[in-house]
């Protein structure tokens, strides 16, 4: 036994200096000694408590967390289908509410040769040439039938 | 992403340690196995910080510790509107209260420390954490560490060297 190694761990491991390595040296030293000085052997019973209390076991069954968990989503699923319910509920009454005399200044939207426009003006000036160029094409047609109806009458006389 | 085998697996190393924590703060194996199930509820919840933290033990053993002063508040407290006497928490299931038997005399005489050192012996010299970590656990420097448990020690071994003068422990 290297009594100058043991009195140096020990006096060291009172002092709360030993690292753990050094503590279970001291553990191992002490344990196996056939005999020991009164304060050597304080210590040794005390490491020998400590070490028994480690042994300890926790009987406790933990618990399995998945009912806890189908619990959390079966509570999360009902408060999604009610916050649906109250949704599709405002929505309805706001679709069934008849709506308002104060009416906003309607937003003129219209395509032209694909491109949005939002522009009145333009949406305006937009129709008007397109109604008049309907109403040019409604004129020939016009034109064309009245001239077929005159051959079709002279052709029968 | 945390697995439910990964919790599964880190509850199953830990759960002796956060028990035996709890135990030595409380003194008492029922309230330690309800903070036990306590921690780990909070570990599962907070699964993916604590279980991805640099130190998952240390941080659970944190939480193992306050939780532990919280209901041992709430116990004082109790114990104070029904003028209970101090000291009944000691009467724990451990069957091994024969003063003759050296360590369940030792188990005593730490149970007897104050908690500041009884926590600090426990989570060195029974659970073999560094000084540092122990040092993040309490929330405190290494230095106030190295005193308590030196202190506990230092107590402890006083205790037991009147205990063999007296020879309590020559059976």
């Amino acid at each position: 036994m290297d009594w100058e190694r043991v009195k140096i761990l020990h006096d060291r491991y009172l002092k709360a200096e030993t690292s753990l390595d050094e503590e279970r040296e001291l553990y191992t030293l002490l344990s196996t000694a056939e005999s020991l000085p009164r304060e050597l052997q304080a210590t040794k019973t005390m490491l020998e408590a400590l070490h028994s209390i480690a042994q300890d076991r926790c009987d406790l069954t933990i618990r399995h967390q998945e009912p806890r968990r189908r619990s959390i989503s079966l509570r999360r699923i009902a408060s999604i289908a009610a916050s649906v319910v109250v949704v599709a509920g405002i929505t309805l009454a706001m679709l069934l509410t008849p709506i308002e005399s104060e009416v906003t200044e309607p937003m003129i939207v219209c395509h032209i040769n694909g491109t949005m426009v939002d522009d009145q003006l333009i949406a305006q000036a937009e129709v008007q040439r397109i109604l008049g160029g309907v109403s040019k094409n409604m004129h020939t047609a016009k034109e064309r039938i009245d001239n077929i109806t005159r051959i079709t009458s002279n052709k029968q006389l | 992403m945390v697995t439910e085998t990964e919790y599964i697996s880190f509850v199953t190393r830990l759960k002796d340690t956060v028990f035996r924590l709890a135990r030595s703060i409380l003194t008492d194996s029922h309230l330690a196995e309800d903070v036990t199930q306590d921690v780990f509820a909070r570990v599962w919840l907070q699964r993916e910080s604590i279980l991805h933290s640099q130190h998952p033990r240390a941080y659970t053993c944190r939480i193992a510790h306050n939780l532990a002063i919280d209901k041992l508040r709430h116990r004082e407290r109790e114990r104070s509107l029904t003028l209970e006497p101090r000291g009944a928490e000691h009467s724990d299931g451990d069957a091994d209260t024969s003063t003759t038997d050296m360590a369940a005399l030792t188990k005593r005489f730490i149970s007897a420390l104050p908690d500041k050192q009884r926590i600090a012996i426990h989570l060195r010299d029974v659970e073999g954490y560094e000084i540092e970590e122990i040092a993040q656990i309490l929330e405190t420097d290494e230095a106030s560490v190295r005193v308590n448990i030196s202190r506990a020690r230092k107590r402890i071994k006083e205790q037991l060297l009147n205990a063999l003068n007296y020879g309590l422990g020559e059976s």
